[in-house]
């Protein structure tokens, strides 16, 4: 009896201080990350001041993203998860370009504490080419990871 | 994670080889054959929920029981069967429910020699391991998907399906309290065999298992028994 006291005892403490938290811990956000090179020498490029806008499905502005933001070379673009295309105006020195990122969606469970988030797996981008020079797609699947996506040539 | 299991499984062999070396060497040529002997059947009843049940505060329950055979005073066969599931409000406030049976099928050493006639009770210090099993159909309801930036909110059920394999590594003691009837508890960690791949949907809480986490349950179990 007494070793079974003990043991209990023991047993009760030891269960007592593992009682699980449960909080948020993984990264939820996915973004759509982007550099700024330069066409030529594939440098990474600060510029010296960028706007960055999404414009919604009847083409009307939404929030800025970045406004006359100076001396950057990467920027983070969140893409729409109710459908598969977004487009972003970008304007870098002064100058106006548009983004068009075609994508499909996939759920994504993370955890029970952080839920779930929808990736995305681009298939096109299209730009116009008043700043933008080229581009090129590195890494087609966006999800919590940080790593980036495409490279933009100026 | 295979670290823990083998250190696990070099502590069960050590004392299994203790309890082993330890029995005094029979030389006659009749014992070196030992006959299956039935020695006892213990049934047990776990109590624990008792406890658990409330300080859950009911979103999580387990109910089980085991039979427990005690074979050559050395093999303990153990076979527990429950009924467990959980009704939860998640931290991501994704409504999970669940519940099902489960089974366990496993094996016992004892390594306390006590098993004597003159010994007026007897105890029980078991070491073992199980392997789990449970398949089971769950519901997800308000999964949310949202998007600041683009103000765009929507929500999702899902029905889903999840069959599971799992290993325990087990340690407990069973006092003999009155002629028969035992009481004890037993400690387990339990890891899952099958796991789904990164970003598949899953179960919040398995039957038998425990909270699906990414790592190892420690569990607990107050068991009421008696032998036959």
């Amino acid at each position: 009896m007494k070793i079974f006291i003990t043991s209990l005892t023991f047993i009760l403490l030891f269960f007592s201080s593992c009682t699980q938290e449960e909080a948020c811990r993984e990264n939820k956000q996915v973004l759509f990350r982007t550099g700024l090179y330069t066409l030529g020498t594939g440098n990474s490029l600060n510029v010296d001041s960028i706007t960055v806008f999404g414009l919604n499905d009847n083409s009307i502005e939404v929030d800025s993203l970045y406004k006359n933001v100076k001396n950057i070379n990467k920027i983070a673009l969140p893409l729409n998860n109710s459908t598969e295309e977004s487009i972003f105006v970008l304007n870098i020195n002064g100058i106006h370009d548009t983004l068009n990122i075609q994508y499909s969606n996939k759920e994504y469970f993370i955890s029970y504490s952080c839920g779930m988030v929808i990736t995305h797996h681009v298939d096109t981008v299209i730009s116009t080419n008043h700043m933008i020079k080229g581009y090129k797609i590195v890494n087609r699947d966006i999800n919590t990871t940080d790593v980036q996506h495409l490279q933009i040539l100026l | 994670m295979y670290n823990i299991y083998r250190y696990y499984f070099s502590l069960l062999l050590v004392c299994c080889v203790t309890t082993l070396t330890g029995q005094k060497v029979n030389t006659e040529i009749n014992d070196s054959i030992r006959k299956f002997e039935l020695n006892s059947l213990r049934v047990e009843v776990d109590m624990s929920p008792v406890i658990t049940t409330f300080l859950n505060r009911g979103d999580v329950y387990q109910y089980e029981g085991a039979i427990q055979a005690e074979i050559n005073k050395r093999f303990y066969p153990v076979f527990e069967i429950g009924y467990a599931g959980a009704d939860k409000l998640t931290t991501s406030e994704i409504n999970y429910q669940g519940n099902a049976l489960f089974y366990r099928l496993g094996m016992d050493f004892n390594l306390i020699k006590n098993q004597t006639i003159e010994n007026k009770f007897t105890n029980y210090f078991l070491i073992g391991a199980r392997l789990g099993h449970t398949n089971f159909d769950y519901n997800l309801q308000n999964i949310t998907f949202e998007n600041e930036y683009w103000d765009t909110n929507f929500q999702k059920d899902f029905r889903g399906e999840s069959l599971n394999l799992w290993f325990e590594i087990t340690a407990g003691i069973r006092v003999e309290i009155y002629k028969r009837v035992y009481i004890g508890w037993t400690a387990r960690i339990k890891n899952l065999i099958n796991k789904p791949d990164p970003g598949e949907y899953k179960p919040f809480y398995i039957p038998g298992f425990g909270i699906n986490g990414d790592g190892s349950v420690w569990a607990f179990n107050y068991m009421l028994g008696y032998k036959f």
